[in-house]
């Protein structure tokens, strides 16, 4: 059902923008007391935001621009927006469990969650560098000031001040790379791109647009965690409140990819793709063995995932590595890879927010994210220790849950560019097994370790409920994938012209 | 001595642009690096505020009247405030407080080398085409001899092509808005 006609475009982020005002209005005109509404009204929006979505956008319908073509509204815009609806709504839910501990100024708080999502909604459908820009800059800045949003203590204000700071580099790595595009091709929209590319007829483009490609791509490596671009990654994840570093995973994760899926798509052609595949290959192996060894000795729960975000980043790159050598270059390689990454993404959203809210609630109770805190935790609430350990099973792959489908995905699109691929598969296997070694380290203290406290910590009936439905979200994706994987695969084929 | 006068005007002519061209460029370069390594920190702002409006020289030699005067009344006379009066208000900091280690400056390279690598290496294969004359060709100055200057035509994208982007700042504005109303309220009860 298309409820929005030629607004399409614009409908959810028309939705969001106005809903995060009403949040911010109803804050000023809520007594101190009743404080609990601005979570309801955030919670509302979101929940609006994901029907929306879900059920008020068409998926295969035609390409649909508006603003003279700065955005854009393909398939592959509208999976990535209800992947962002989704994250969204997730986010507020476990916003909602942790602003008890959020001393004032909850209005801001939910503010900036729907205003990032805002930004998310316009990233995944611009079609020019500037739009870009400023979409992407509307994400950054409201995570930025959300991550340093409990001022009072030391951690959460310098994960703010290392995203500011590492993020203006990254913003900057990204102008100064769309000024040499613009230089080279003389146009700011992702068509003048391609027509540009496609007028040198499979000739190599110049070093001027390579190096503007080089540097937009390295400031959207800021975003997506990727080796070299990483460094922020695990402080920031363990100094944020816990929502907002959920949100952070996955929003900045998919808002990132979104938007290098866009350039490739734009760009991958004859001339081009040789230099990708092995740019993306070498990067997929830095960043996949980066992030899984150096979770190994990890004892902090948030910046053990900060560092597994950096090796799912790393898998999520062997999608576009699959672009494929030019002997066996293949566009459906190339599509199933950009395929794989959009499902990988909405499953990374479900099974981060599943690990999150464990450690929000167990947080919340104890005061504590380190590893060793969580040792019996399986005796004192064994519904935080069953979800926790369904999502880090997620995280590793482990059949039938979601995380291994994604997984599954993205290294038959390896497997489909023939020998040059055998390497990069090689890799993703090994890091599999080390992911599955320490996700199922914190498995062993939950389950094996006695408890320290062998108190149990209550969990509510909602919240139970909430834990349930990711639990079961998980399950689904992993056993019956097949309506996603076609929408997936639909979209992916649309970008990159592969007719069927 | 007149000849001599005459020759070096006609040289001026010739390689007067090349000249002040290199001097500005000479002047932001040197003026970057003294904010960097400067061990005063209102030396580094002052140093800062040469290097922006050598800055806007430079984008007024390249044609770009607007963006040289929204160089100079947003950089120099905006931004430098800001930092000033942050360098003022922050006087509880040791004056000298800034140490350069070694480590720091192989980070640096570290970083700065390979950059440069690749733009010396993208400049160094890249055909520039040189716009202003073909522009001149496409589009005399109007009657009068009065260049038109961009200012009218970045209006008229801003409101068309870029109408988007350019609305859309708003909203960006408006979350910078409310996170410095945060921050600066900070977080007591």
């Amino acid at each position: 059902m298309d409820i929005a006609g030629p607004f399409a475009p614009v409908l959810l982020e028309t939705l969001s923008a106005c809903g995060a005002g009403a949040v911010l209005l109803v804050d000023l005109f809520t007594p101190e007391a009743r404080k609990s509404r601005v979570g309801a009204a955030s919670l509302a929006v979101t929940a609006i935001l994901f029907l929306a979505a879900w059920f008020g956008m068409e998926a295969g319908g035609e390409t649909a621009t508006l603003f003279g073509g700065s955005l854009v509204l393909d398939g592959m815009a509208v999976f990535l927006k209800r992947t962002f609806a989704t994250a969204g709504l997730l986010a507020v839910l476990a916003a909602i469990r942790y602003e008890d501990r959020l001393p004032r100024g909850r209005g801001e708080f939910h503010f900036l969650l729907l205003s990032a999502l805002t930004g998310m909604f316009l990233v995944s459908s611009v079609g020019d560098l500037m739009s870009m820009f400023v979409s992407l800059e509307l994400v950054t800045l409201s995570f930025f000031i959300l991550a340093a949003f409990r001022r009072e203590r030391p951690e959460s204000v310098e994960a703010g001040l290392k995203l500011l700071v590492l993020g203006s580099l990254a913003a900057a790595f990204v102008l100064f790379g769309t000024a040499f595009l613009y230089g080279a091709t003389g146009d700011l929209t992702f068509a003048g791109l391609r027509d540009h590319l496609a007028s040198l007829r499979g000739a190599p483009p110049s070093r001027d647009l390579l190096l503007g490609l080089l540097f937009v791509l390295l400031g959207l490596g800021f975003k997506i965690g990727m080796v070299p671009m990483q460094v922020w990654v695990p402080d920031v994840y363990q100094g944020a409140p816990a929502p907002v570093t959920a949100f952070l995973a996955v929003g900045s994760k998919a808002a990132g990819f979104a938007l290098v899926l866009r350039l490739v798509t734009t760009v991958a052609g004859p001339g081009t793709k040789d230099s990708l595949q092995l740019l993306f290959t070498a990067l997929a192996f830095a960043t996949l063995f980066y992030g899984n060894l150096a979770a190994i000795p990890q004892t902090n729960v948030k910046r053990l995932l900060g560092y597994s975000s950096i090796g799912h980043c790393g898998y999520l790159l062997m999608g576009l590595a699959a672009l494929g050598p030019a002997s066996y270059y293949d566009e459906s390689a190339a599509a199933s890879g950009a395929a794989a990454i959009l499902f990988y993404l909405l499953a990374y959203a479900l099974t981060t927010f599943g690990a999150f809210l464990v450690v929000i609630l167990f947080s919340a109770a104890t005061g504590s994210d380190e590893m060793d805190d969580y040792a019996g935790l399986s005796r004192r609430s064994p519904l935080l220790a069953a979800s926790l350990t369904v999502a880090l099973l997620s995280l590793a792959g482990v059949p039938p849950l979601a995380g291994f489908f994604g997984k599954f995905m993205l290294m038959r699109s390896v497997a489909l560019t023939g020998p040059a691929g055998f390497g990069l598969l090689v890799a993703g296997a090994v890091n599999v097994v080390i992911g599955l070694y320490y996700y199922l380290c914190l498995v062993k203290r939950m389950y094996v370790h006695p408890p320290k406290d062998a108190s149990p910590l209550p969990v509510t009936g909602p919240t139970a409920a909430l834990l349930y439905a990711l639990t079961a979200a998980l399950l689904i994706l992993g056993i019956f994938p097949g309506a996603f994987v076609t929408l997936a695969s639909d979209a992916a084929r649309a970008a990159f012209g592969v007719g069927g | 001595m007149a000849e001599l006068l005459g020759k070096l005007t006609a040289a001026m002519g010739t390689y007067g642009p090349a000249v002040l061209f290199y001097g500005v460029a000479g002047l932001v370069l040197a003026s970057a690096a003294y904010a960097v390594v400067a061990k005063k920190i209102d030396h580094s702002a002052f140093s800062l505020m040469a290097c922006f409006t050598g800055v806007a020289a430079l984008y007024a030699m390249l044609g770009s009247d607007f963006l040289a005067v929204t160089q100079v009344i947003v950089y120099v006379g905006g931004i430098m405030i800001l930092i000033v009066f942050g360098v003022l208000l922050t006087d509880r900091l040791p004056v000298e407080y800034r140490q350069i280690s070694r480590e720091t400056v192989v980070q640096g390279l570290a970083v700065a080398v390979p950059v440069m690598a690749a733009l010396v290496w993208a400049a160094a294969g890249t055909s520039w085409p040189v716009v202003a004359e073909a522009a001149a060709a496409a589009a005399p100055p109007a009657a009068g001899g009065t260049d038109p200057g961009t200012t009218a035509a970045i209006g008229k994208l801003l409101l068309t092509d870029y109408l988007f982007p350019f609305e859309f700042a708003s909203v960006l504005l408006l979350v910078a808005l409310v996170g410095a109303a945060r921050m600066a309220r900070g977080g007591a009860k």
